[in-house]
């Protein structure tokens, strides 16, 4: 577990409850990926044995039909901060090994905002099963193989609604939440109440806050200064060289561009300039 | 007294953490060695040889796709990039990922995401590759050649959900 994504997504992180529930939820949770994983690879098969392209046309159009849904809600850019061209190559690569996942193993992680969001994995994991019997009718299933498919859904429902049933019920609403993935980062800098969360946002695509560009401005010019002095745990050099060269006092920038340098320099003399501290002199 | 308590919570949750990402890279190596003796049975027949080429290629694209993650996270570190690509191309990543986040390993300046991430990434594009569409295939041969069931496919197969079913459950259990 990690204790500042717990504090910083406290709606999302810790549905798991503490006890001897925890090893039933995990082997639900493991039995219940890997029966999807054989119902969709079963299907499959049985699609692609009537006609190949049946099953490439029904893949192809279900994946368009999720990123035009991300494009259309402004929530394409995954969050890794890589920027420009290459930045968009991999949030369409991100997207697209994320919802090819998601189809076959169902896992229940990428529900939160910045992968598929709560209400479209539900709806995505019922069409999936559902997809799975009309594969089945479509290749001309014989009795054994409609056994195989009824047999491996109800178990796979039965592992799901005991997983349901035993998570934090707080958290049961994660499931059938509509929250995007630039929502929930731009929320979690307004809410902040401390520095050291609001400091995450830099480790987040700057698409994804460009909404409130202006307050993450504001502060951090209103806290470098302090942050010079009172030298807090995360403002490291990784997080410095992430920051926006104009959002940082102009005094402070030639250290910053010291920074950005050096973290393009070799491994070995990277880890020797991690252990120097950059003081720029005020003026 | 609280400091005591909350040392052997955190010594409980990284035992936790440790087998669970040893247990997950041994499935991975486990799963990959299936998939080699399924590739190497498949070659064997004539009728099965395409076959075990496509599933072959599902390992290369799998390799090609560490690649470019391993690329992302260490741009602009040739030296560090050359060693982590040998990593990926020795097929020892698994491994290697399991070790950096069972040691908690911290994230360098020119990284883009941490080592939890890093094997996250790995785990999907080893399903994505790999688990998934090698299960199609598979299932796909068995179905076609349904006269005739391998024990090795049938096994690989069950290997594969087991392993896929683990990293899933690993990456919710948060």
């Amino acid at each position: 577990m990690d204790p500042q994504k717990r504090k910083l997504d406290a709606d999302f992180y810790g549905y798991i409850p503490d006890g001897g529930s925890r090893t039933v939820i995990f082997g639900c949770m493991m039995l219940n990926s890997a029966l999807l994983l054989l119902i969709r690879s079963f299907s499959a098969a049985m699609m692609m044995l009537v006609k190949k392209r049946y099953f490439v046309a029904y893949m192809a159009g279900d994946m368009a039909l999720y990123l035009l849904l991300k494009v259309a809600r402004g929530d394409f850019h995954y969050w890794m901060p890589i920027e420009g061209a290459f930045g968009l190559f991999m949030s369409l690569l991100a997207r697209v090994l994320v919802k090819t996942i998601t189809d076959f193993t169902g896992v229940i992680h990428v529900r939160g905002p910045q992968d598929l969001g709560g209400v479209y994995w539900t709806a995505n994991m019922f069409l999936a099963v559902v997809a799975s019997f009309a594969s089945v009718w479509i290749g001309g299933g014989e009795r054994m193989h409609w056994t195989l498919v009824v047999a491996a859904s109800g178990a796979w429902l039965l592992t799901f609604v005991i997983v349901l049933l035993l998570v934090k019920k707080e958290y049961r609403r994660t499931f059938v939440s509509s929250r995007t993935g630039k929502q929930q980062i731009m929320e979690r800098f307004s809410k902040a109440d401390d520095d050291a969360s609001k400091a995450s946002v830099m480790k987040k695509n700057k698409k994804q806050w460009a909404g409130i560009r202006e307050d993450v401005k504001a502060w951090v010019q209103g806290g470098w200064w302090r942050w010079e002095e009172e030298k807090p745990e995360w403002m490291t050099e990784s997080w410095i060289a992430k920051v926006p060269p104009d959002m940082i006092p102009s005094e402070a920038k030639q250290a910053a561009k010291n920074i950005r340098a050096s973290a393009r320099m070799r491994s070995s003399l990277a880890i020797i300039a991690k252990e120097i501290t950059v003081h720029p002199v005020k003026s | 007294m609280l400091n005591v308590v909350a040392k052997r919570l955190l010594g409980e949750v990284s035992w936790g953490l440790k087998m669970r990402v040893t247990m997950g890279a041994g499935l991975s190596i486990l799963d990959m060695a299936t998939d080699i003796f399924v590739i190497w049975g498949y070659t064997k027949e004539e009728e099965t040889k395409g076959y075990g080429w496509s599933l072959l290629w599902m390992v290369v694209g799998s390799i090609v796709l560490q690649l470019i993650v391993v690329f992302a996270q260490n741009k602009g570190k040739p030296r560090v990039l050359a060693k982590e690509m040998l990593i990926v191309v020795t097929l020892m990543k698994p491994a290697v990922d399991a070790f950096r986040v069972a040691s908690g390993h911290e994230m360098d300046e020119h990284h883009a995401f941490d080592a939890k991430t890093e094997l996250a990434f790995a785990k999907g594009i080893e399903m994505v590759c790999e688990s998934i569409p090698g299960a199609i295939l598979q299932l796909y041969v068995l179905l076609k050649q349904s006269d005739t069931v391998s024990r090795a496919t049938v096994g690989s197969v069950i290997v594969s959900a087991m392993t896929t079913g683990f990293s899933s459950a690993s990456i919710s259990f948060e």
